[in-house]
């Protein structure tokens, strides 16, 4: 029985008291998406595969917390000189990076994950691990700084914060935080108007309430105990400064329904794959398959090509992948090249684990995970023949997209090569301000993904039937949206395009970005490019005329309307004189991939086909052993061509 | 050492000096009352800032016109600020001044400029700078903007602008590669951009809007479109990308300058109308107003805090509001052109309010008092309508025009004096309305010539203005734009001019206090 005043149970109870975007329309409390994530896994596995159903309950088994567990009231856990210390960092956290977005309905603003309380975070391990019975590890924190009328209603966390360390910085008055004992997850809940009064009366559900004065902390299981603050009384001085440390067991970070893409490629479970609604979502710009024009052998013969020195891929040789995709890439390289030590990183951590998922079945111990999401790594020097950082610099942060330049930097040997590809600003910036206007659209709405995609279909239907300027007025904003958007389930347009941080960038930007470290542009990945088979002769007469390298290249990418590009860049400009050229070209094998009959290729790209006559084939080197990479990911891994198909 | 202080900005070419006369405390008041806030304050003086202020010619203008403003413009620019300067001393303002200062460092230091603003103006810099100075300049005015206080943002809109964004790159690369002064080397890269176009390139054709800043290209003023297009960081934005970032600086989305910018009924088909009542969120609102009309650029008023208003406040305000004709020919069944386009007005609502403001003020009694059926808002929107479409202005209720009026002649006089040396001022600053309207170069040296002393007839008014003319190589032009050769093929219209002139200083001008 709840322990609030009935004034205090009646705020809570209040049904206008707002709403919690991070609530599921199955489950209506904050944070619940985890288990509508949970819930929907479960329903699927049971109808396409029963089988499986137990063991997927059981991998969560070590989210769930023993009933026998008790909160733990920790008095005066920080000193009067750390919380003075808190407080100074407090002070000092500017306008901008406090996050906004929970003003309503909880009147508070967060800092998540600052640097001194990350630093914070890990000193607690020990400690919390003493207290919960098993080793834990750190999954996130923030500060949460509560203004006037500010209130927290009822509600279970996420399994990322399995273990809750609560700690009082200071405060207006008492604010009584009410906490149930543990009990299993309601995948059963039944949504009605009285919901949260059925849950405070549930006979089996006890709350206590607990008082916090500056330095005492909590310690419970946020994701299996119901807990709540009321509303505080009003008054503009108000206020209450709490810092949450969140904790998951050991080994488990990123075990949440946002990585379940690995568990889905295990078990061709689509709606497994899918991230969570309240996570960012991601698009993958990597097709799942395999891309040939990303291995090294390829860049190499590229480079060869457009007159510039290779490097030498005869000895054993280190090739990095930023962005590694589900690893398909990479694990064929790796296996073709047994000798070489390939590395993959991926800022998703989903991606990751499909990696080692596949690295691990294919015994590829050359293929080395470097295992700390959204930190590009220091493999240790310039010590890179080749780095790949494909459909990375276009979707993420300023600040993400300096670190994968800074590793470039440190890791890239002279002389090594560099492959970057992207979606250019000429072939998206029309669809821009379309895609987000449907970000917005997304990210306002509640409740189940696909129906919150569903609905802002609807809004952009209805624009387009009262035909509205924008997309009537664009051919290609109007074909992508028939093409990619409505003629897509909503699954596809949530991964595809509803990412916060879609940014397409124009090759200029991204010479101006890699001049710092040294690094010339060489040409395309994609051999055609440069040919400019495509254009008619008056516009080749243009690009060939270019004042500048950036001109050409603008020049080609407006000609065609290009929509991305594959650019490759060498550490230090080493053109080859035209008789080593020569003599390096005639050693170049290539083999036949294409069938015989197929004299000419369709180069189909997004918004336009091209018709080009490309050698259909691939640069040959002589390697070994990769049958079981063949059989593992359903394709034809080539040991004499270095490749796959 | 690094010595870049440009930011990626243009910096071998000044800017354009064009006066914007909706950027006045009388024109803002109309606009915050219209949205269903308090009128700018007329008890007090008002601090008004212009950041990127350029070569201060409309912060000159505000100063002129509004001796109860205390101005203060800055700018990174040390070539604008000096010619700020020296337009302020020159005309005698001393209720403006102008510092050389980064967006940065104004965000930091608080020593530099007023404590407390009441108005916040950055005009035509937000889409041009990077994204960090556009974080400096929102800190300012978290920094400074007082509370009630407007802030306006104008910049270009993805849903007009994004296409230009590959273009203005190609330019830029073009210019770069090129070495001379910008304004030299962009006149030969818009020739192959073009050329570009014309062999084939599948980029085009690029939306409506683009399309039409491509065909302008060639013949836009070279000073502008360098800046328009050669800075590094050209980045048309959407509403929601600056709404957020205002949202840091407790400041909340008040309204479009161009009034009609929100008259949403004006442009939404009713199918789509719908589309809009059943969305709550303002930003989304916005977003998808802007897609549909496909707005390119955005005038855009906050507000730090959102004042509760009763009802019967907001009608006074509303009856405060006295419009001011400018004389313009209402021809039945023309659009009125506005900012986001061409709007189709009932004849029988609007001829005579353009009538009525022919010979007098227009106030909302009167506006009811012709059109009974119309409500308060009605009325009310119908008076802005006329504003933005140029049929009038707001009068400035502060207007003195005793000290307004010899600092607004002093500045229109020392623009006629610049433009007799070259340079095109084609504005007259109203200390009626605190602010300007625009005029052309027979009407300013006709004043300026009447200005200089007594005595002067129509022979002798018309001779001097074709000398003037004449002496900077201006053609006169006939009613359809195109050039007159000899002077006197030329002297008919001048005639014809100088005598409209005459006769808008006994009316129009004579009301505006500038005559």
């Amino acid at each position: 029985v709840a322990e609030g005043t009935d004034t205090e149970v009646e705020q809570l109870l209040n049904p206008l008291a707002g709403t919690n975007r991070k609530a599921s329309d199955r489950f209506p409390w904050y944070d619940s998406w985890w288990l509508a994530e949970y819930v929907d896994a479960k329903e699927a596995l049971a109808r396409e595969l029963p089988e499986l159903v137990a063991a997927f309950d059981d991998s969560h088994s070590i989210f769930r917390t023993s009933p026998d567990f008790e909160t733990q009231a920790l008095p005066a856990l920080l000193g009067t000189g750390q919380l003075d210390e808190i407080r100074s960092e407090i002070a000092r956290i500017d306008d901008a990076s406090a996050e906004q977005h929970e003003t309503e309905p909880f009147g508070r603003v967060l800092v998540h994950n600052h640097a001194y309380f990350d630093a914070m975070h890990e000193s607690f391990v020990e400690l919390v691990s003493t207290f919960v019975g098993e080793p834990v590890e750190p999954s996130y924190n923030f500060l949460s700084l509560y203004k006037a009328n500010a209130k927290c209603d009822l509600h279970l966390d996420a399994l990322d914060a399995k273990w809750t360390l609560d700690i009082c910085i200071e405060q207006s008055d008492v604010w009584p935080i009410y906490i149930s004992n543990v009990v299993p997850w309601p995948e059963d809940f039944e949504v009605h108007d009285e919901w949260q009064r059925t849950i405070l009366d549930a006979p089996h559900v006890t709350f206590r309430s607990y008082d916090m004065e500056p330095g005492d902390a909590l310690l419970f299981s946020g994701s299996s105990q119901w807990h709540y603050r009321a509303r505080q009384p009003g008054g503009p001085h108000r206020y209450c400064n709490l810092v949450f440390f969140h904790f998951v067991p050991k080994g488990t970070r990123n075990v949440r329904p946002s990585d379940w893409g690995p568990l889905a490629l295990e078990l061709d479970e689509p709606e497994l794959s899918e991230p969570s609604t309240s996570q960012p979502v991601i698009p993958r710009p990597d097709p799942r398959g395999f891309r040939r024009e990303l291995t090294p052998t390829w860049l190499a013969s590229a480079t060869l090509l457009n007159r510039h020195l290779p490097p030498d891929l005869s000895r054993p040789f280190r090739a990095a992948y930023l962005g590694c995709g589900t690893g398909l890439t990479p694990s064929v390289v790796a296996a073709v090249h047994p000798e070489s030590e390939i590395w993959a990183w991926d800022f998703r951590a989903g991606q990751l684990e499909a990696t080692r998922r596949l690295r691990d079945a294919a015994e590829l111990d050359n293929l080395l995970i470097h295992e700390r999401v959204g930190l590009p790594p220091d493999l240790g020097g310039r010590v890179c023949d080749v780095i790949v950082v494909a459909g990375v610099l276009d979707t993420v942060c300023d600040e993400l997209r300096s670190e994968v330049l800074e590793a470039v930097s440190t890791n890239l040997r002279p002389g090594g090569l560099l492959c970057v590809t992207y979606r250019t600003t000429v072939g998206w910036v029309d669809v821009v301000p379309m895609q987000r206007l449907m970000r917005y659209l997304f990210h306002l709405d509640l409740g189940d993904r696909d129906r919150r995609v569903d609905r802002l279909l609807d809004v952009l239907a209805e624009l387009q039937e009262g035909a509205a300027g924008y997309s009537a007025n664009r051919a290609v904003v109007a074909e992508w949206l028939a093409a990619e958007v409505f003629a897509n389930d909503p699954a596809t347009v949530a991964t595809e395009y509803l990412d916060d941080e879609m940014r397409p960038l124009s090759h200029a930007q991204l010479v101006e970005w890699l001049e710092p470290s040294g690094c010339a542009y060489v040409g395309s990945a994609r051999l055609t490019d440069d040919l400019d088979l495509e254009v008619n002769d008056t516009l080749k007469e243009m690009i060939d005329g270019a004042p500048s390298s950036l001109v050409r290249e603008a020049y080609r990418d407006l000609a065609v309307r290009r929509t991305t590009r594959a650019d490759i860049f060498r550490l230090g400009e080493a053109w080859l004189a035209p008789g080593d050229h020569n003599e390096m070209l005639a050693s170049l094998k290539v083999i036949g991939t294409a069938p015989a009959e197929r004299d000419q290729a369709t180069l189909r790209m997004m918004f336009h086909d091209g018709r080009a006559h490309p050698a259909s084939a691939s640069p040959a080197v002589p390697f070994h052993g990769v049958d079981a990479l063949s059989a593992i990911a359903g394709i034809h891994v080539s040991a004499e061509r270095g490749s796959a198909q | 050492m690094n010595t870049d202080w440009t930011g990626g900005y243009v910096v071998d070419v000044p800017y354009t000096e064009a006066l914007t006369s909706d950027l006045c405390p009388a024109w803002f008041s109309m606009i915050a009352v219209l949205n269903g806030q308090p009128p700018l304050p007329t008890d007090r003086r008002l601090t008004w800032a212009d950041v990127g202020c350029g070569n201060g010619l409309t912060a000159c203008m505000v100063a002129a016109g509004n001796p109860n403003v205390d101005v203060w413009g800055v700018d990174f620019n040390p070539t604008h600020v000096e010619r700020a300067r020296h337009v302020a001393n020159a005309v005698g303002i001393d209720n403006a001044t102008f510092e050389e200062a980064s967006f940065e460092a104004i965000a930091r230091d608080d020593a530099l400029g007023p404590h407390e603003i009441d108005v916040v103006v950055v005009h035509g810099v937000y889409s041009w700078i990077s994204t960090e100075n556009q974080g400096h300049i929102v800190e300012f005015i978290r920094r400074r903007l007082r509370p009630g206080g407007l802030a306006y943002i104008m910049y270009e809109v993805a849903t007009g602008w994004a296409g230009m964004i590959p273009l203005a790159e190609l330019l830029r690369l073009t210019v770069d590669a090129d070495r001379r002064r910008s304004d030299l080397a962009l006149a030969d890269a818009v020739r192959t951009l073009l050329e570009l176009r014309d062999r084939g390139a599948k980029y085009f054709p690029v939306g409506p809007h683009e399309t039409n800043q491509v065909e302008k290209m060639s013949n836009a003023d070279a000073f502008y479109a360098a800046h328009e297009y050669l800075g590094s960081h050209f980045a048309p934005l959407t509403f929601d990308a600056v709404a957020t970032r205002m949202a840091g600086a407790h400041c909340s989305h008040l309204g479009t300058s161009d009034a009609t910018g929100h008259m949403r009924g004006m442009w939404l088909s009713p199918e789509i109308a719908s589309t809009f009542e059943h969305q709550p969120d303002e930003v989304a609102r916005e977003q998808m107003f802007d897609l549909v009309v496909q707005r390119a650029l955005r005038r855009d008023i906050y507000r730090r805090g959102k004042a509760t208003v009763p009802g019967s406040v907001s009608e006074g305000w509303k009856r405060d509001l006295r419009l001011i004709g400018l004389d313009r020919d209402f021809k039945p069944g023309d659009p009125f052109k506005v900012l986001l386009g061409e709007v189709r007005v009932d004849n029988d609502i609007y001829e005579p309010l353009v009538q009525h403001l022919r010979s007098s003020d227009l106030r909302l009694s009167d506006v009811q008092t012709i059109h009974p059926q119309l409500d308060l808002a009605d009325a009310y929107a119908a008076m802005c309508l006329l504003a933005d479409a140029g049929f009038a202005f707001p009068i400035s209720p502060t207007s003195r025009e005793d000290e307004a009026g010899i600092a607004a002649r002093r500045m229109n006089e020392f623009m006629i004096a610049e433009n007799r040396r070259g340079r095109d001022h084609l504005a007259l600053v109203s200390p009626a309305i605190g602010s300007a309207i625009g005029s052309d170069f027979i009407e300013l040296f006709t004043l300026g010539e009447l200005w200089s002393g007594p005595g002067h007839d129509l022979e002798v008014l018309v001779e001097s203005v074709l000398d003037d003319l004449e002496r900077q190589g201006r053609r006169v032009r006939a009613a359809d734009g195109s050039p007159i050769g000899g002077r006197n093929e030329a002297r008919a219209v001048v005639v014809e001019a100088v005598g409209r002139t005459l006769g808008r200083m006994s009316g129009v001008l004579r009301r505006l206090g500038i005559s």
